[in-house]
C-alpha cells in the first residue's frame, strides 16, 4: 500500500468533485434544453391538433374531413406531422397524406389529451398526441340546419385523433447538444485538471524547498533553524515555526553534549598530562630503584583520581542519556552512609578534615537504588572533604527524611553555590583539582533519577550546606496523617 | 635561560619544572594567574609557559595584561587542555607565540622553548657559533676546535646566555636574572666565579680570550676586536 499523498489526494479530490459538478451541470443543461424543445413540439402538436379538430366538421348534415382538402394541395411528406383519425362509433379511420398507405397504431382512448413517443412506420422517431374530439359545427352549418330543420348531434360522433411529429431533427439537435456537453465537459475537466495540478504543484513548492533545504544541510548545520521567507504560505508557517522550535531544542541538546564532551576532554587532559609528564620525567635519566618506585607511585596517585573522574564522567553521560535502570531495595540510611564513608576516612584524616557522622542506627529506612545512592553519597562526601580547608569540620546530620552536609568554613558565596551543580564548575580556589567538577552535577542527576531533592544553600553562618531529602515512605505518611 | 611556568595543577607544574631544570633552564613557577602576572611583570624571562585555566586570573587575562604593557615582548607558550581551533586562535590572538595542547611530551615543550628563545635572540639555527666555540642547544653540548668541553649545567646556562647575546655587553644583573634560580638579587661575585670557571674550561687563559670583561658593566662573548 503506497503512502498517502497530499498531491494525489488534492488532485483526485478536486478532480472528482469538479468532474461530478460538470457532469451534473451538463445533465441539467441538457434536460432543460430537451424539455424546452419538447414543450415547443407539444405546443406544435396541440396547435395542429386543434386545427385538425375544427376541420372535422358537419357540412349540410354530413360529417366531412375538411383537412384532407387542404392536404391534397401539399406534396406527401412535406410536413413533419403524421396523424390518423378514428371515428369511435363506426371505426372508420382517416390518415394524413404524409402516412401514405401506412397506419399509425391506434392508441387507447384517453380521457384527456396525452403525449407519448413512438417510432413511425417509416422508422423515424416521433412525439405524439392522443386526444378525443367532437366534430365541429360552424356558423354556416348552424344556419343551414336552421333553414332545413336539422338537428346536429356531434357528441354522438366522437373521434380519436392520434397526431405525431417527426422528431428526427430534434433528436439530431439533441445529439449535437449531448456531444457538445460531453466534449465540453471533458475538455473543461482536462483543463481544470491541468490548472489544479499546476496550482497544487505551485502550492507544494515551498514544502519541496524546505525539504531541499533540510536535505542539503551539512553535519555542522543540521540543527540550524529553517529560514522563513516572506513568500512562505501562512499554512506552512506554524509547522515551520514548530519545526524550528524542535531544531532549537536539538541545537541546545547538542550544544550541551558538545560542551560536556569539551569540558570532559578538558578536565581529563590536564591530569593525563600530569601522568605523562611524571612518567616522562622518570625515564629522562638513570635513577635508583627507590626513585623509580617513587615516581611510579606519583603517577599512580594521579591515575586514581583520573580513573574516578572518568567513571564519574561516564556515569553522568550514561544517566543523561537515560540508559540507567533502577533496582529498588530497602536499607538503613545511616548504615549506608557509614559504609560509604569508610574509603574516605583515611584521606580525611591525612588531610586534617574532621567529619562528624550521625550514629549508625536502623532508621530511617529507605527504598531506593542502593548502588546509585552510594555513588551520590560518595560524591557528596568527596566534595565535602575536597572543598573544605584543613582543620575544618564537616557535619553530616540526619533529618527525618534525609541528610544535611554542613561545613564550618565560610568562604563560598551564593553565586558560586548557584553554579555548583553545573558540570566542571569548581567551588572556591582551595586545592583546585582538574579531576573534580563533575561530582555535584552527577549527584544532581542521580537525585533526579531517584526522585530525591538535593539543595545547596548558604546558612546563616555563611557556610555551605547541602541537603538531600528522600520522599516520605508510605508508612510515615500514614502515621503523619493519623 | 630563565623560564616562568604558570600552571595550577601541581603534579604537572612540578614535572615540567623538573624537566626544564634538567635542560639547564632556570624555572620560576606559580599556580595562580595573578601571581604569575606579578612574576612576569617584575622579572626578566626568556620564555613564559602559561596555562589557560588558572585560578584568580585566567591565562588569557594574564597574556592580555602582559602584552598591554609597553615593551613586554617575552615569548609565551600557552599550554592548555582546550584543543579546538577557536581555543588556539583565541590564545594566539591574545598574544601567545605558541600553543601546545595537553597532554604533551616534555621533550616537545622543551623543543618549543628552545625555538622561541632562538627567535628571541635572532639565532634561527639550534647551533650557535662564536669564534672557535660551537654550542649545540639541542643536546646541550659545547665544542671547541673539535674537542668536546664538559660543562656543568650552570656553566652551560651561562655560556648559552652569553652566546645568544654574543657581541653584546651583558651586565652581571642580567646574567643573574637569566641563569640563577634566585632572581631576587644575588652576589655578583658568584657570577664572576662562574665566569672564571667558564674561561678556564674554554681555554681562554691559554690563548685569545673569548669572554671579555667590560669594566663597570659586565661581560661580552666574542673576539676582543669585535
Amino acid at each position: 500500500m503506497s503512502a498517502p499523498s497530499i498531491k494525489r489526494n488534492l488532485f483526485l479530490g478536486t478532480g472528482l468533485a469538479t468532474g461530478v459538478l460538470i457532469a451534473l451541470g451538463s445533465v441539467l443543461i441538457y434536460l432543460s434544453i430537451e424539455g424546452l424543445l419538447r414543450t415547443a413540439i407539444e405546443d406544435k402538436l396541440i396547435n395542429h391538433a386543434n386545427l385538425i379538430a375544427v376541420e372535422i366538421e358537419f357540412e349540410e348534415g354530413e360529417l366531412i374531413h375538411d383537412w384532407k382538402a387542404a392536404e391534397e394541395l401539399t406534396t406527401p411528406h412535406d410536413g413533419d406531422f403524421y396523424f390518423q383519425v378514428w371515428d369511435l362509433t363506426t371505426g372508420h379511420t382517416e390518415r394524413s397524406h404524409s402516412l401514405g398507405e401506412d397506419s399509425l397504431p391506434r392508441p387507447p382512448t384517453p380521457k384527456k389529451p396525452q403525449y407519448s413517443r413512438l417510432t413511425l412506420p417509416n422508422g423515424e422517431p416521433a412525439q405524439c398526441l392522443t386526444m378525443t374530439l367532437i366534430p365541429h359545427v360552424d356558423e354556416d352549418e348552424l344556419e343551414w340546419a336552421g333553414e332545413h330543420a336539422f338537428v346536429h348531434h356531434p357528441e354522438t360522433k366522437p373521434h380519436l385523433l392520434f397526431i405525431c411529429y417527426d422528431t428526427r431533427a430534434l433528436d439530431r439537435s439533441l445529439y449535437r447538444i449531448r456531444r457538445t456537453l460531453v466534449v465540453g465537459g471533458l475538455a473543461t475537466l482536462l483543463l481544470l485538471g491541468i490548472v489544479i495540478h499546476l496550482v497544487i504543484r505551485r502550492s507544494l513548492r515551498p514544502l519541496q524547498s524546505l525539504s531541499a533545504d533540510l536535505s542539503s544541510r551539512s553535519e555542522g548545520s543540521i540543527d540550524q533553524p529553517i529560514e522563513i521567507p516572506p513568500s512562505l504560505p501562512v499554512e506552512l508557517r506554524p509547522q515551520t515555526i514548530a519545526f524550528n522550535t524542535l531544531l532549537h531544542r536539538i541545537f541546545e541538546a547538542r550544544q550541551r553534549d558538545r560542551d560536556f564532551a569539551l569540558h570532559a576532554s578538558h578536565e581529563l587532559r590536564t591530569p593525563l598530562a600530569g601522568v605523562q609528564a611524571t612518567l616522562e620525567n622518570a625515564l629522562a635519566g638513570d635513577r635508583t630503584a627507590p626513585d623509580y618506585r617513587n615516581r611510579i607511585h606519583q603517577a599512580l596517585d594521579l591515575v586514581i583520581p583520573l580513573r574516578d573522574s572518568v567513571s564519574r564522567v561516564l556515569y553522568l553521560a550514561r544517566i543523561q542519556s537515560g540508559e540507567t535502570q533502577l533496582h529498588l531495595e530497602e536499607a538503613s540510611l545511616p548504615t549506608l552512609l557509614h559504609e560509604t564513608w569508610k574509603p574516605f576516612a583515611d584521606t580525611a584524616k591525612r588531610n586534617a578534615r574532621h567529619v562528624i557522622l550521625p550514629p549508625e542506627q536502623a532508621d530511617p529506612k529507605i527504598t531506593t537504588d542502593l548502588p546509585l545512592l552510594r555513588i551520590l553519597l560518595s560524591n557528596l562526601l568527596d566534595n565535602a572533604i575536597r572543598h573544605s580547608p584543613p582543620e575544618s569540620t564537616v557535619t553530616i546530620s540526619l533529618l527525618p527524611h534525609g541528610l544535611r552536609f554542613t561545613n564550618d568554613a565560610p568562604g563560598i558565596t551564593q553565586p558560586e553555590l548557584d553554579r555548583a551543580f553545573e558540570p566542571f564548575v569548581q567551588l572556591g580556589t582551595i586545592d583546585r583539582d582538574p579531576t573534580s567538577g563533575i561530582g555535584l552535577p552527577l549527584c544532581r542527576e542521580i537525585a533526579n533519577i531517584l526522585r530525591l531533592t538535593l539543595r545547596a544553600e548558604i546558612t546563616d553562618d555563611e557556610t555551605a550546606s547541602f541537603t538531600l531529602e528522600f520522599p516520605p515512605s508510605p508508612e510515615s505518611r500514614d502515621s503523619a496523617a493519623s | 635561560m630563565r623560564c616562568l611556568l604558570v600552571e595550577d595543577y601541581t603534579p604537572l607544574r612540578e614535572n615540567i619544572r623538573e624537566y626544564l631544570t634538567t635542560q639547564h633552564y632556570v624555572v620560576d613557577s606559580s599556580g595562580t594567574g595573578d601571581e604569575g602576572l606579578w612574576f612576569a611583570e617584575n622579572h626578566h624571562y626568556d620564555v613564559i609557559i602559561l596555562d589557560i585555566m588558572l585560578p584568580n586570573l585566567n591565562g588569557i587575562q594574564v597574556l592580555q595584561a602582559l602584552r598591554a604593557k609597553q615593551g613586554n615582548n617575552v615569548p609565551v607558550i600557552v599550554i592548555s587542555a582546550k584543543d579546538t581551533v577557536n581555543n588556539r586562535i583565541e590564545g594566539l590572538d591574545a598574544g601567545a607565540d605558541d600553543y601546545l595542547v595537553k597532554p604533551f611530551a616534555l621533550s616537545e615543550l622543551a623543543a618549543r622553548v628552545r625555538a622561541l628563545t632562538r627567535r628571541r635572540y635572532g639565532t634561527l639555527s639550534p647551533r650557535i657559533e662564536v669564534g672557535p666555540i660551537e654550542i649545540n642547544r639541542t643536546n646541550k653540548s659545547v665544542r671547541r676546535d673539535d674537542h668536546t668541553i664538559q660543562l656543568t649545567p650552570r656553566e652551560y646556562a651561562l655560556l648559552e646566555y652569553l652566546a645568544l647575546r654574543s657581541g653584546e655587553t651583558v651586565t652581571r644583573t642580567e646574567i643573574w636574572d637569566h641563569v640563577y634560580e634566585d632572581s631576587t638579587g644575588g652576589s655578583s661575585n658568584n657570577v664572576d666565579v662562574y665566569i672564571g670557571y667558564l674561561r678556564k674550561k674554554l681555554g681562554d687563559n691559554d690563548g685569545e680570550p673569548l669572554i671579555q670583561t667590560v669594566r663597570g658593566y659586565g661581560y661580552r662573548l666574542g673576539p676582543p676586536n669585535e
